[in-house]
């Protein structure tokens, strides 16, 4: 008891002059603001946790950019809530340009059609869209069909029947509900954690149709016999997949691809955000950059700025029509 | 049969009392999500914790009551109570004071503390410590893992 | 496969790789040890610098980190009764106790024996059997996971303390905490009181340094300091059979280690799972096993053999999906495929065909990094027993310190901490009132798991739960934990009555 007391005392004796000395807060702001941007280390939120698409994306943004911008640039993971949490942060941080966010539909758009984040979808200032992925639906050889026609004949006789498994309530089932919607079919979904296991349940012949985010999930599968490939919802043909068709192409107007980008919050002032865009522009086309985004089958389309913004809101128009239709808010 | 430990009604019936605030909270605190409609909504699980919860705390007084385990004693005094006390508001205060003070003048100051507290009055080893690790640990993290660590205002 | 070998031998044994296997094992152990650092981060940070390195090169650093950060968390388990890593948390239970009778060198090789053996094994398995194995692993639909996990969490309730309610209701308590923010499935709020940051859940790194670095502090704190002598944290050894194992506890124990490699080598290939419940479901299949189950908790060497053997056989095992389904398995292996796929290796069927000779490379390094962890794991013992023999007065704080740290940069969150020193508070009372804190932890582990499985195979037989009873691999886990709870409760029961 006394030894506590006394460790209390030397304790509060040494934090007294740091309190006493604690004003100088504004001062070291001021001065940061007066240097030209950027004058410190740059950090990209990933609202996710390590290892996914959108953290190597972004990791490999962040090897690169610096060569550009003259300073460091640190990746931090803020995963939680289905990453509201990293996008909240990002929506509220000071828009000094030294806090950026590596942006998919998963944060500033489905959320806020769910109504489950505290932001909107233009709290975020577009920087710019690294590439949009193409995704598929595939199934298990030994399943009754093996193109799209044939298996909606079959689910047409046998409605709510066919099981398809994908991660729920985001870009995957809210694509496949519009094309399902579309074609007047029923269907079952199986809610799986990711595109893994979304293929692992098709491959182990627990559920019949795989759909995930990416072709990126599929493509080894397909090439080796064991998954078949029926249909793609990107606007074009998928390079991986030249002979399987689009949702366009089989004769519903479908397309969805979920985009990966940088953004940054709103508010930017001018300079800093023609900094930026400026270095997003010239790391998109840096080779380092684009031979390692090819590896891992990430289709680069590049969008400006404005563009950018223009993908945000056709996604949040249309899925929030979907949304509504289906009933699912 | 045997009567049930006092000790055995306090942490049973503590642990049914958890078991039945968690049903009478999931109505309340589980979200739905409309139109999704399952065989299993989100708040089972949660309803399946609170009764388990509360059949295992039940049993936890039965099986003092039919002569069952015997639990080991636990020591505690006033000393003890006044020093876990103490050591869990200086965490907090910890915690609390190093994203405004920064992380090595904070950690300097409770690496100190306990040091002395632990027994230690060599006074050259307690400077070396207090001065070597936290500038290790905050070097370690913001140089080589390049996470930061909170500066403060005086870094 | 022959055709490759020369090859691959050839592309593998060049210095610089050899070097970083080495570097590999010795951060992985190193960050593995030290409670509040954590392997997938470590392998997030590395991920960059391996896309500028041979690819041959950068798979085994991070291979080499992986096995040396499952297997470090074994180290401060034994020491502090702190697991570095969660894999660890059953090392704990045999472990602690042995370092406390003065046995902390024998703990710590029993350690290094049972994670090479088991590593070495499992690799051999990963080498020539891997795509038969998956095709098993493919086997387990929602049905089977969940009975797994079912049987999972029973044995973990029973082994882990003598008191079995106790056990089992830590295991509710860690489902509930995990149930805490978003559900896994559709992301629907749960009882975040209105607290946005609790949408998140509740972060696992924090929750688990409280639960164990944070509550043991707090023990510490308790214990009376007698002026001017400062105790040390480990006794020394009274005799030297108590700083090695001995042949005769080596031959008693082959049985338990090569039960632990196939139970972890089949829970590593499972996507999803993870080391810390082969950990748990080998000590308890030692447990059941052993002839005298009552030494377990106090000190049994078979214990740490099991445990120790489980969680390393996983390494092999997890990286079986990966490499041939290109499905992760958990954080680590998700990682990982990051990393394969920056060097143009796309994990899958079409894997061995197209990067032969860089695969079988890799797998010799695989080898050639059990080697070396054997070896590197003996200096690091012999380097982190020295340490501390200093004074639990410095070393208790700077752990401290280095979980603060730890806690705030998993989510670069400050809550986290909070969450942290909360759980530290719990855990301490957990242990005051003799509640085992690892079943909580596995609860918080495969809560998600179990919903998830739950759910889908509600959905897949139209709310129907028959299927687990017909379908052959799922009713062998209900019959499994059907056995495990009559065995733990009624036989245990018999041998006491009979004593």
């Amino acid at each position: 008891m006394k030894r506590m007391l006394i460790c209390l005392a030397v304790l509060l004796l040494v934090a007294f002059p740091i309190f006493a000395g604690g004003s100088g807060d504004g001062e070291i702001e001021a001065a940061v603001e007066m240097e030209p941007y950027p004058s410190q280390p740059i950090q990209i939120i990933v609202p996710w946790g390590a290892g996914g698409r959108t953290d190597i994306n972004a990791r490999m943004f962040a090897s690169v950019a610096p060569k550009y911008l003259g300073q460091p640039v640190m990746v931090i993971n803020m995963a939680g809530g289905g990453s509201v949490i990293g996008g909240d942060f990002v929506a509220k941080a000071e828009p000094d340009g030294y806090t950026l966010l590596a942006i998919t539909p998963g944060t500033n758009v489905f959320p806020v059609v769910f109504g489950s984040a505290p932001y909107d979808t233009f709290d975020f200032e577009p920087i710019g869209q690294i590439g949009s992925s193409t995704m598929a639906i595939a199934s298990n050889p030994d399943s009754p069909w093996d193109d799209v026609e044939s298996l909606i004949e079959y689910a047409k006789a046998n409605p709510g029947k066919v099981t398809y498994g994908c991660v729920a309530l985001k870009a995957p089932q809210l694509g496949f509900l519009r094309w399902a919607d579309a074609a007047g079919l029923e269907f079952k979904h199986v809610p799986v954690g990711n595109d893994a296991e979304a293929v692992a349940s098709t491959l182990g012949g627990h559920v019949d149709i795989a759909m995930t985010s990416s072709v990126a999930t599929i493509v080894s599968h397909v090439n080796a016999g064991n998954l078949v490939p029926l249909m793609v919802f990107a606007e074009e043909r998928d390079g991986n997949l030249p002979d399987t068709p689009t949702a366009v192409e089989s004769g519903y107007d479908v397309v969805a691809s979920p985009f990966t980008g940088i953004a940054a919050p709103k508010g930017l002032p001018d300079d800093v955000l023609a900094t930026l865009r400026d270095v997003f522009d010239k790391v998109i086309v840096d080779e380092d950059f684009l031979k390692v985004m090819k590896r891992i089958g990430e289709s680069i389309s590049p969008k400006s700025a404005e563009d950018f913004k223009d993908v945000w809101k056709n996604d949040i128009e249309g899925y929030t029509a979907i949304v509504e239709k289906m009933g699912l808010k | 049969m045997i009567r049930p430990t006092r000790r055995s009604v306090a942490e049973g019936g503590a642990v049914a009392l958890i078991g039945s605030s968690v049903l009478i909270l999931v109505p309340s605190q589980v979200k739905m999500m409309p139109g999704m409609q399952t065989e299993i909504s989100p708040s089972f699980i949660p309803a399946i914790v609170g009764v388990g919860l509360i059949v295992l705390g039940l049993s936890l007084i039965l099986q003092s009551a039919m002569g069952g385990v015997k639990s080991r004693r636990i020591d505690w005094d006033k000393t003890t109570s006044i020093r876990i006390l103490t050591t869990v508001l200086l965490m907090l205060a910890y915690t609390t004071l190093f994203p405004i003070l920064g992380f090595v003048v904070t950690s300097a100051v409770f690496v100190g503390f306990f040091t002395i507290f632990f027994g230690s009055r060599t006074w050259w080893k307690i400077v070396i410590v207090i001065v070597l690790i936290p500038v290790a640990v905050w070097l370690f993290f913001e140089k080589i893992f390049r996470i930061p660590l909170p500066h403060g205002f005086l870094y | 496969m022959l055709e490759f070998i020369w090859p691959s031998i050839e592309l593998f044994f060049t210095l610089q790789n050899l070097l970083v296997v080495v570097i590999g094992l010795f951060i992985g152990i190193t960050i593995g040890a030290i409670p509040g650092l954590n392997v997938p981060m470590t392998i997030a940070l590395l991920l960059p610098i391996t896309f500028y390195m041979q690819p041959v090169a950068g798979l085994t650093l991070l291979m080499g980190v992986y096995k040396g950060g499952t297997y470090g968390g074994s180290i401060s388990a034994v020491l502090i009764n702190t697991p570095g890593a969660p894999a660890a948390a059953v090392t704990c239970l045999d472990g602690y106790p042995l370092a406390q009778q003065g046995k902390a060198g024998k703990a710590l090789k029993a350690s290094i024996y049972g994670s090479v053996i088991g590593e070495f094994i499992s690799d051999i398995v990963l080498i020539t059997l891997a795509a038969q194995i998956a095709r098993i692993a493919l086997k387990f639909g929602p049905h089977e996971k969940f009975s797994l996990v079912v049987f999972a969490l029973t044995t973990i309730a029973m082994v882990s303390s003598n008191f079995k309610i106790k056990g089992l209701i830590a295991i509710f308590f860690g489902i509930f905490f995990r149930t805490i923010g978003s559900d896994p499935i559709f992301g629907s709020a749960r009882f975040t009181f209105g607290i946005f940051k609790l949408i998140g859940g509740i972060p696992f790194l924090p929750h688990l340094i409280g639960l164990f670095a944070i509550s043991e502090f707090l023990i510490q704190i308790e214990k009376r300091i007698r002026k001017g002598t400062m105790d040390v944290v480990v006794p020394p050894p009274k005799t030297p059979d108590d700083d090695r194992v001995t042949w005769q506890e080596f031959r008693s124990n082959i049985r338990t280690i090569i039960r632990s490699t196939l139970i972890g080598i089949g829970i590593g290939a499972l996507p999803g799972s993870g080391s810390s419940i082969s950990a748990f479901v080998s000590y308890g299949a030692a447990k059941s096993a052993s002839k005298n189950p009552e030494e377990f908790g106090k000190g049994s060497l078979t214990g740490v053999f099991a445990a120790e053997t489980g969680n390393n056989a996983v390494t092999g095992g997890a990286l079986i999906p990966l490499l041939t389904l290109g499905i992760p398995g958990d954080p680590i292996t998700a990682i990982m495929l990051g990393a394969f796929l920056v060097h143009g290796l796309v994990p899958g069927p079409e894997l061995f065909e197209k990067s032969a000779t860089i695969i079988y490379a890799v797998f010799i390094g695989l080898i050639v990094a059990n080697i070396f962890h054997f070896f590197i794991a003996r200096l690091g013992v012999k380097l982190f027993t020295r340490l501390l023999s200093m004074s639990r007065a410095y070393l208790f704080p700077i752990v401290l310190v280095i979980c603060m740290a730890g806690a705030y940069t998993t989510n670069s969150n400050l809550f986290d901490v909070y969450i942290m020193v909360l759980f530290g508070v719990l855990g301490y009372i957990m242990k005051k009132l003799s509640f085992p804190i690892p079943p909580l932890m596995m609860g918080f582990i495969l809560g998600p798991l179990l919903e998830t499985s739950l759910v889908q195979l509600m959905i897949l037989g139209d709310g129907s739960i028959l299927p687990l009873f017909t379908r052959p691999i799922s009713l062998l886990f209900v019959l499994l934990t059907l056995f495990f709870i009559v065995w733990s409760t009624v036989f245990q029961k018999r041998k006491k009555d009979r004593k």
